[in-house]
């Protein structure tokens, strides 16, 4: 096996890039590159895919295609984290490749695999093949010589099982890639990411260095179950989402869940971020907002009141304990909900 | 604006950001991506490339807010401000003009009794607190030395000597001097005012951290049982940071490989794939074993204080060191661990002082106590750590339990408040455990505390 031969390499890219037409992808970055140029215009295309983003959201996404740096996206569970960079690839119109990190991840799971059994296989029928090839030499080096001149066969395109990240980088028209849950992964595996991340390389030993041939748009997600490293933070800029205020939420409901009547759409939202103020163990985030909305709706609800709220309560919290700490506020909460001037009265 | 920027940088790195050469370059290459033509776009965008966490966050945009503080939305005179400012550097003739205070109008002070322009006063005074070199104002107390140098080099004594001509010919019954006067008066008035705002700003973003990092400095270094309780919250701070640092060091290692020892199960599993032919060989890994940890800490008056640092300090360990028993001693010992389990540190380590009796201190029925307690959870993996001056006040020290602790444990460590010249002098018998002892060290100061530590982490891991 040559490890970096650079005929090889060629005739690994040249296959690759046969069926694709190489103005198209120049084509494709130009129509990306216009649809990121400004930070408003970020905003309203997403608004167009359904995601309300804040001034920061876009200007990082703004920054990722100017600096061509990964977007490192911080916050608690349900801000919409993922689903920044699925609406991206939405409204890019660029493929998503998703690898979701776990522990024991490992290259051959995220970058590339040789599909052992098909090579073992068709070793296996070629044996006539190869016993033909080799049949007229003389001696050992004789026949070495000639399975030499075979080319790595077996170890050439057919036989390689792309996994994400290779995917991500050859993909010819760029992609976003979606690095969720990066917290998740091992250490080892963060530092093995650095190389992607800083250059859109990897090295594969057989095959040689691998460039990506359009950058693609790579968003990392974490929950802080643990600090990343400083070298990763120092490739990414660095998003954090925070729950949405009470403006930003009240959209974000609107656009998601646009049967809900208005007044009922204030009162849910004042009342989830009442609940965000309690001392809870897991807050209800935008996703649950989202989810109750839409409970509340197939339960015709029109009004805010207690009881529906004591019976829909376990949609947005999602421990037992933290049901029992809401429930005594419930009275309270629905009372400020549906009348913020009360609030007045009781400071 | 490459000069503002890099003046922004350094005031972040005086709010306690990270900023290193990468992400200084970085910063550059936000600000011409973004332009500099909205101030909101431009505090996301740089928060975005150099704010790391969401603790810097909130650092960045406090020093962001206070060094664009006296530039309100148009960015754009910060662009022509700094245009002038190239020019200067251009022309450092130019620059140096103001300084000559030339009698007859023109220096800043003057221009700015004439014309009331704010912003242009602004533009010299930064231009006139390089040249006095205010960068290297270091501590507060020279705030008015720097604000009156900066005036000083604006052309104040022109300005005063000008008054003061005004002042005579006011009292030979010039009515008009009088005017002149008052707004010279004035303007001098406005302008003291607008520089000290600019020093004190100056001071705020790049200075004011000064003394607080010597004062840290300091307090690594000082007797940790004669602390001043004003200073007991910031030893606490540096404790929690040095722990940080060693959690850090120390939670990466979870196994090391064994060399050379074939690991058969994983070996025959990894090449199922391969036919069982054994291509991929797997080592055997040797797990690092959480440490265990009994800590006994003499609370008498005179250890007290240190006992308490001690505890605060190792249980904030408690990432890398899960297992950890904790011992008060005094005239005898009782077990604190249950405490540390349920309450919060700081009221744990209270409670525990006022569990033990107060007396004189007696090591030897002290061991005794421990004997029956713990010895015989005292495992090859235990380390035990004795605080305390081992003065037992002439009673029977038990070297023999010392001894059986000693056989048992992985590592044994006495850290003693009080000097080595001290050691075995009066009742001390700090030489008769030393030989049962594997490290002993006088400890009392943050520093000594560190390293303890230090030497505890590294064997203890192992």
């Amino acid at each position: 096996m040559r490890a970096d031969d650079d005929s090889f390499y060629f005739h690994y890219f040249a296959n690759f890039w046969k069926s694709n037409d190489m103005g198209d992808a120049s084509a494709n970055y130009a129509d990306r590159a216009q649809k990121l140029e400004n930070v408003e215009r970020i905003t309203g295309g997403f608004a167009g895919f359904g995601y309300i983003s804040s001034p920061r959201i876009s200007t990082a996404v703004f920054l990722a295609q100017q600096l061509e740096k990964p977007i490192l996206v911080e916050g608690p569970a349900g801000v919409g984290k993922t689903e920044l960079a699925k609406t991206a690839a939405a409204y890019l119109g660029l493929p998503l490749i998703r690898m979701q990190c776990y522990e024991g991840l490992d290259e051959s799971k995220a970058l590339y695999e040789w599909k052992y059994a098909k090579q073992l296989l068709y070793t296996q029928i070629l044996k006539e093949h190869l016993h033909a090839l080799t049949g007229g030499a003389t001696n050992l080096n004789d026949a070495l010589a000639r399975l030499e001149d075979l080319d790595d066969i077996f170890f050439s395109e057919q036989f390689l099982e792309p996994r994400p990240l290779l995917g991500a980088l050859r993909e010819p028209r760029g992609c976003v890639l979606l690095i969720d849950e990066i917290d998740k992964a091992d250490e080892e595996f963060e530092a093995f990411l650095l190389e992607i991340l800083s250059d859109y390389q990897v090295s594969v030993p057989e095959l040689g260095t691998i460039k990506a041939m359009v950058s693609p748009l790579v968003f990392l997600t974490s929950n802080n179950t643990r600090e990343m490293s400083d070298a990763l933070k120092r490739r990414c800029l660095h998003l954090h989402i925070p729950f949405p205020d009470r403006t930003l939420e009240t959209e974000i409901v609107a656009e998601r869940v646009p049967e809900v009547p208005e007044r009922l759409r204030q009162q849910l939202v004042d009342f989830v971020q009442g609940l965000r103020g309690l001392d809870l163990r897991k807050q209800p985030s935008v996703a649950e907002t989202i989810d109750w909305a839409r409970t509340l709706l197939l339960m015709h609800t029109d009004e805010l009141g207690p009881d529906i709220v004591r019976n829909t309560l376990n949609v947005l919290l999602k421990f037992e304990e933290d049901i029992e700490v809401a429930e005594k506020e419930v009275a309270q909460l629905v009372r400020t909900a549906r009348d913020p001037s009360s609030v007045l009265r009781y400071v | 604006m490459n000069e503002t920027l890099s003046r922004f940088l350094e005031a972040l790195r005086h709010a306690d950001l990270r900023i290193s050469t990468a992400e200084l370059l970085d910063a550059y290459r936000t600000v011409d991506a973004v332009g500099i033509s909205s101030r909101q776009l431009l505090k996301d965008a740089l928060a975005l490339s150099v704010a790391k966490s969401a603790d810097e966050q909130e650092r960045f945009d406090e020093a962001f807010e206070k060094f664009f503080a006296h530039i309100d939305v148009d960015l754009p005179s910060l662009a022509d401000q700094d245009s002038s400012d190239g020019a200067g550097d251009d022309a450092p003739e130019n620059g140096g003009e103001p300084g000559e205070g030339n009698p007859a109008g023109g220096s800043a002070l003057e221009e700015f009794a004439e014309t009331g322009q704010e912003l242009n006063l602004l533009a010299a005074m930064s231009q006139a607190a390089r040249e006095v070199g205010l960068d290297r104002m270091w501590l507060f107390t020279q705030k008015n030395l720097f604000t009156r140098r900066i005036l000083d080099e604006m052309g104040l004594a022109a300005m005063e000597r000008r008054m003061r001509a005004l002042d005579d010919a006011a009292a030979d019954g010039d009515d008009g001097a009088g005017d002149d006067l008052a707004r010279l008066a004035a303007a001098r008035a406005r302008a003291f005012e607008m520089t000290r705002e600019y020093v004190e700003r100056e001071f705020d973003l790049f200075a004011s951290d000064n003394a607080e990092k010597l004062r840290e400095e300091r307090l690594r270094d000082i007797r940790l049982q004669s602390i001043d309780s004003r200073d007991q919250e910031r030893v606490r701070r540096i404790l929690r940071r040095i722990a940080k640092r060693l959690i850090a060091l120390y939670s990466r290692k979870r196994s090391q490989p064994m060399r050379g020892v074939l690991d058969v199960r994983k070996t025959l599993r990894r090449n199922y794939p391969n036919d069982g032919h054994l291509f991929e060989l797997h080592w055997r890994r040797k797990r690092v074993k959480e440490p265990d940890v009994m800590i006994i800490c003499d609370v008498s008056r005179s250890v007290a204080a240190l006992s308490r640092f001690l505890l605060y300090f190792v249980y904030s360990l408690n990432e890398i060191i899960p297992k950890l028993r904790s011992f008060m001693l005094c005239s005898d010992l009782v077990e604190s661990t249950d405490l540390f389990d349920s309450l919060g540190l700081d009221e744990a380590i209270e409670a525990a002082l006022k569990r033990v009796m107060l007396g004189s201190t007696d090591y030897g029925q002290a061991l005794d106590d421990f004997d029956s307690i713990a010895v015989s959870d005292i495992s090859r993996r235990t380390s035990v750590i004795i605080l305390g001056d081992a003065r037992s006040n002439d009673t029977n020290p038990r070297i023999d339990l010392m001894q059986k602790i000693h056989d048992r444990a992985k590592f044994v460590m006495w850290l003693n408040p009080e000097p080595r010249t001290f050691w075995g002098t009066g009742d001390s018998e700090m030489y008769r455990y030393l030989p049962y002892v594997h490290f002993a060290r006088p400890t009392s100061s943050v520093r000594d505390l560190e390293r303890a530590a230090t030497a505890l982490l590294a064997t203890a891991m192992r």
